[in-house]
């Protein structure tokens, strides 16, 4: 054997060598070289068309003084302990309600998976009607029921929500159906047993499946955390960060900064500390994306 | 199962070809160009001799930018072919790009990457911020006196920055209030004459589906061109003539924030959310009045059929003082990274600066601005399109009284808009958001940049 | 069983198809305002009270749309690009996932959190730098530029990791005893058995393909390398915009994704419970 392939198998390493090369000189090319590009901005300031100066740490230090950013800060937040937990447990609810046998169970599957078919610019397009002050058609609704109108978008308090059930709306179906794939999953033994023993749906759904389903929870919500603080998309299409700031992610604050202002320097600072705070949030479960290998 | 992996090796092998095809391609394509470059710096010599042998004429090819605009497009395509016929060295690429991404991510991106137009249209509220930046061209050589001299002074003061000038101004979209005409017979009440009228105005006329006013709210600097005569009707100003410090904060400033603020939240006249669908609420029935301007009187003709324009002189302060509006406009400018400068500013100053019949043409039949240009507008105003109502409210009665929209840094129209953001959701008051927007524009001008601007502009 | 419990059952049934209706139209009702609006004449879009059925059918939005724009062109360009995002995604991911589950080489464990922690990476903090790089190699305003950037994907990676993990050991212990390399056992056994799981990672990437807007925008400036999304926004200016022609866009956009989508709904589930989120 081969001395510089040690405890491997020659073939085995080359054949893998083979398989990997594709996506890993891509994703060195599209995310690794620009990102440390971007972490080399981080200590410099551009405007993207002069020469770039380097000015050490400044640039993280205008940003931990920047009122904006805490704020941004602050949204991101929010954003996320909305949306995680909304999409989490929305998607499951619709997973259950789904997961029968009446005969045209599979059209209304086909219904809550559409949302995410419809481009996001044209989503954003038809919510913004939706949530129109005064003539919207949600407005339509609440006046039906003589409740006040709302602002929706264009309120500081229930912009950020009004964004969040948005991207929930799109995402629901897809979560429910990798829940639905672990719900099909588990046998249907456990809930024979459980059914002798006089558990009534209820029980059954938090005795059986819930810890059933837990792996397929824990992977939801983390997905979920990483993606939810890269969103920028929605914003973008329904807000543009406003109003007053309400909705303004991280991501706008990266994104305006740099093609505002022209601070490229001060949006990859911040992408940085984005970045780090995006590792260390999921870090903590990548257990899960560890588990299972095949030895 | 054999199908699929087959299916998918197929995949591959054609993106294989489009690959190296396409690589193949660009490859080619630069040599042309590098070719038709270096053909070119010779052109000029070579030209007198043109007789002796038949000589292909090697074009060079420079990309014009604006946003999109299907009531200008057919004008300006057929201008850019007009010009391409005359100018056989040169060939000019027109390409347009959605109006909200233009100036923000595609022109930005797309000169910070090195692949931006050779010429664009650029708007004053970005204007310094470009300048500033480095990244127009100066036309003095191109637009020369003799072709300055038709402009109207203020126009071309807009467009120029110490000794240089900038661009070639081709449209004046002045400010208005616009009302329901019919709705406003129907109730048998007049235009607003002064801020109090207009709130009275307003909540006489807000229904459960119709708000009394609107007003742009999305954070970005149209909101600010509409708010500036508010601002100098009230007897404000942004910066101080030296550009010293801040001068939001004292008088006049406060006053027309807290007017907006008080639309939207104390008297609820003015929809919160005037964004996708700001300028179609009043012509579709769901506001009695905007703060909009001349562009809109042909698109609304053209899609609105139903609505009945009206229009009027925004309203003033009080009686006595006097109703100011802004205008705004586009300019094209050369990209100062354009490796065909000669040809670039040949194009920018020919297409608007030159013969007024292209001006002309892009004013009528559609776009509904006035020119900075005095030849055209002499032409303009004898043309029984701008005779028919309300063109002429625009040109005597309003335009008289106009200041071209004003050209600050990336960091003071954004403290401008914060304020604005403020007062209409934030629950500032006018003197607070005043304040704020005042202590941003004092640091700013008190630090290096502040330096650079003030020596830009002396 | 007793006559309680069965009338508890029809009622349970009834119960839930009311629970399924109801959150059928609210997750439905966008895509109906979408069709309805995209068959109304301009001004009846903004209606109040907003009316689901249009006063009049207009199918000429359509024709005018096509009639307006090259949207056909837009359409091919659309397919081109997520179809081939699609297709070599699958392939390279199933191959990346396959090496990273099944095969043993030295920093396997480290490469693949290297891998994964790129899913951590905002897109749009990168965006400048990856521009520069696109136009370097020059797929500025090609297929190339709209379609290389988008194929590499952790996510997808990670995923067909998961899946191969799970797949019997005992076929492609058999195989190498037949003698088959490592490339062999791969695209004559395991590929070709993974048939429903790619088919399901295919939707999802076709259609968040098929949804990119900002990034086209920036990497393309003729019109003839327009996408779909790009073509829907057209017809939303600056103070006007032709909302029937916009939402008749936005219906046409919608047609092949969810064509594509009733066509393999099927393997989805059946795709993604092989997917071993299991853990």
């Amino acid at each position: 054997m081969n001395k510089l392939f040690g405890k491997y198998k020659k073939q085995e390493v080359l054949a893998a060598g083979f398989f990997l090369a594709p996506d890993v000189i891509g994703l060195l090319f599209i995310y690794v070289i620009p990102i440390i590009f971007v972490l080399y901005l981080s200590f410099h300031s551009w405007t993207g068309f002069d020469s770039i100066k380097f000015i050490g740490l400044n640039n993280y230090l205008v940003l931990f003084k920047d009122p904006l950013w805490l704020k941004s800060l602050r949204v991101t937040f929010f954003y996320v302990l909305l949306y995680v937990p909304i999409v989490t447990l929305g998607s499951l609810g619709l997973a259950v309600l789904v997961n029968t046998n009446l005969p045209e169970i599979k059209l209304f599957r086909t219904v809550y998976f559409l949302p995410i078919v419809m481009p996001l610019v044209v989503a954003a397009i038809v919510w913004e009607f939706i949530y129109m002050p005064s003539y919207g058609f949600l407005n339509y609704i609440f006046d039906i029921f003589g409740l006040s109108k709302h602002a929706f978008l264009g309120s500081e308090n229930e912009a950020l929500i009004s964004v969040i059930i948005v991207s929930t709306w799109r995402q629901l179906g897809y979560y429910m159906v990798i829940y639905l794939a672990g719900l099909k999953d588990i046998p249907k033994m456990y809930y024979d047993a459980s059914k002798v023993d006089g558990a009534n749906p209820l029980k059954q759904f938090i005795h059986v499946t819930l810890p059933m389903l837990k792996p397929v929870i824990t992977f939801v919500v983390v997905v979920n955390l990483i993606f939810a603080l890269q969103d920028f998309d929605p914003v973008y299409v329904l807000t543009k960060g406003g109003p007053n700031y309400a909705t303004y992610l991280q991501t706008y604050y990266i994104y305006e900064k740099g093609f505002r202002f022209l601070k490229m320097g001060l949006a990859s600072s911040a992408s940085i500390i984005l970045l780090i705070i995006i590792l260390t949030g999921s870090l903590a479960q990548l257990k899960i994306f560890r588990g299972g290998e095949y030895e | 199962m054999k199908k699929l992996s087959i299916l998918l090796f197929v995949a591959v092998f054609i993106i294989s070809i489009l690959f190296f095809g396409v690589s193949c391609k660009k490859e080619t394509e630069d040599i042309a160009e590098q070719m038709v470059e270096e053909a070119t710096d010779k052109t000029e010599e070579e030209v007198i001799d043109e007789n002796t042998e038949e000589e292909i004429i090697e074009e060079v090819t420079i990309k014009f930018w604006k946003y999109q605009d299907e009531n200008e497009q057919e004008t300006l395509e057929a201008l850019v072919a007009k010009f391409n016929e005359e100018n056989e060295d040169i060939n000019v690429v027109f390409e347009t790009f959605p109006w909200e991404q233009y100036t923000g991510e595609k022109l930005i991106t797309a000169i910070a990457g090195g692949m931006g137009p050779d010429v664009y249209w650029l708007s004053a509220g970005d204007f310094l911020k470009f300048v500033m930046n480095g990244l127009v061209l100066p036309l003095n050589d191109t637009f020369t006196e003799n072709l300055q001299a038709d402009f109207l002074e203020q126009s071309i003061k807009a467009v120029t920055i110490g000794e240089s000038i900038y661009g070639v101004p081709h449209e004046m979209g002045v400010q208005s209030l616009i009302y329901d005409k019919k709705l406003f017979e129907q109730e048998g009440l007049n235009p607003p004459g002064d801020w109090d009228e207009l709130i009275e105005v307003a909540l006489k006329l807000k229904t459960g589906t119709r708000w009394g006013i609107t007003l742009p709210t999305h954070p970005d600097v149209f909101e600010n061109f509409i708010w500036y005569p508010w601002l100098w009707m009230a007897g404000g100003e942004v910066v101080d003539s030296s550009w010293t410090k801040a001068t939001i904060n004292e008088s006049g400033g406060a006053q027309a924030l807290q007017l907006w603020g008080d639309l939207v939240n104390k008297y609820e006249v003015a929809s919160p959310k005037g964004g996708t669908a700001f300028g179609e609420d009043i012509a579709t029935g769901h506001s009695a009045m905007a703060m909009l301007g001349h562009w809109v009187v042909d698109n609304y003709k053209a899609n609105y059929p139903d609505f009945e324009i009206g229009v009027a002189q925004l309203p003033p302060l009080t009686k006595d003082s006097k109703s100011i509006a802004a205008y705004g406009g586009w300019w094209s400018v050369v990209n100062s990274q354009t490796e065909h400068p000669e040809a670039a500013k040949k194009f920018a100053v020919w297409l608007f600066g030159q013969d007024s019949q292209n001006c002309i043409d892009l004013l009528t039949p559609p776009g509904t601005y006035l020119s900075p240009r005095k030849s055209v507008m002499d032409e303009v105003v004898n043309i029984d399109y701008y005779k028919e109502w309300p063109h002429p409210v625009y040109i005597e009665e309003i335009w008289p009284n106009t200041r071209p929209e004003p050209a600050y840094p990336a960091e003071i129209v954004v403290a401008i808009t914060e304020a604005i953001q403020e007062v209409l959701f934030g629950g500032s008051t006018g003197q607070e958001a005043a304040d704020n927007a005042a202590e941003k524009i004092n640091s700013y001008l008190s630090g290096p940049d502040g330096d650079k601007v003030r020596g830009l502009l002396k | 069983m007793n006559r309680n419990t069965i009338k508890n059952l029809v009622f349970r049934k009834i119960l839930m198809r009311v629970l399924l209706i109801i959150v059928a139209i609210i997750m439905f009702f966008p895509f109906l305002w979408m069709v309805s609006g995209a068959f109304k004449p301009s001004d009846e879009v903004m209606e109040y009270p907003p009316r689901i059925i249009p006063s009049e059918v207009r199918f000429e939005n359509f024709t005018e749309l096509f009639k307006e724009v090259p949207f056909e062109r837009y359409m091919i360009n659309s397919f081109i690009v997520a179809g081939s995002i699609t297709l070599s995604s699958l392939l390279f991911h199933s191959m990346a996932g396959y090496a990273l589950a099944r095969l043993r080489f030295p920093g396997r464990r480290f490469l693949f959190i290297g891998i994964l922690s790129t899913m951590m990476i905002p897109f749009y903090s990168i965006v400048i730098p990856l521009f520069i790089i696109i136009r370097q190699v020059g797929w500025y305003d090609t297929y190339l530029g709209l379609i290389i950037p988008w194929i590499p994907h952790a996510f997808g990676i990670f995923l067909l990791r998961q899946y191969y993990i799970t797949f019997p050991k005992e076929l492609v212990d058999a195989a190498v005893i037949d003698g088959c390399s490592h490339i062999g056992v791969f695209f004559r056994i395991a590929l070709p058995l993974s048939k429903p799981i790619l088919a399901a990672l295919g939707v999802i990437f076709f259609i968040s393909n098929w949804d990119r807007f900002l990034w086209p925008l920036l990497i393309t400036s003729s019109a003839e390398m327009r996408v779909v999304p790009l073509g829907v926004v057209q017809f939303k200016g600056q103070y006007v915009a032709h909302w029937n022609l916009v939402l008749a866009g936005a219906t046409v956009a919608c047609i092949p994704t969810i064509i594509i989508f009733m066509m393999l709904q099927n393997f989805i589930v059946k795709g993604v419970k092989t997917t071993g989120i299991k853990g």
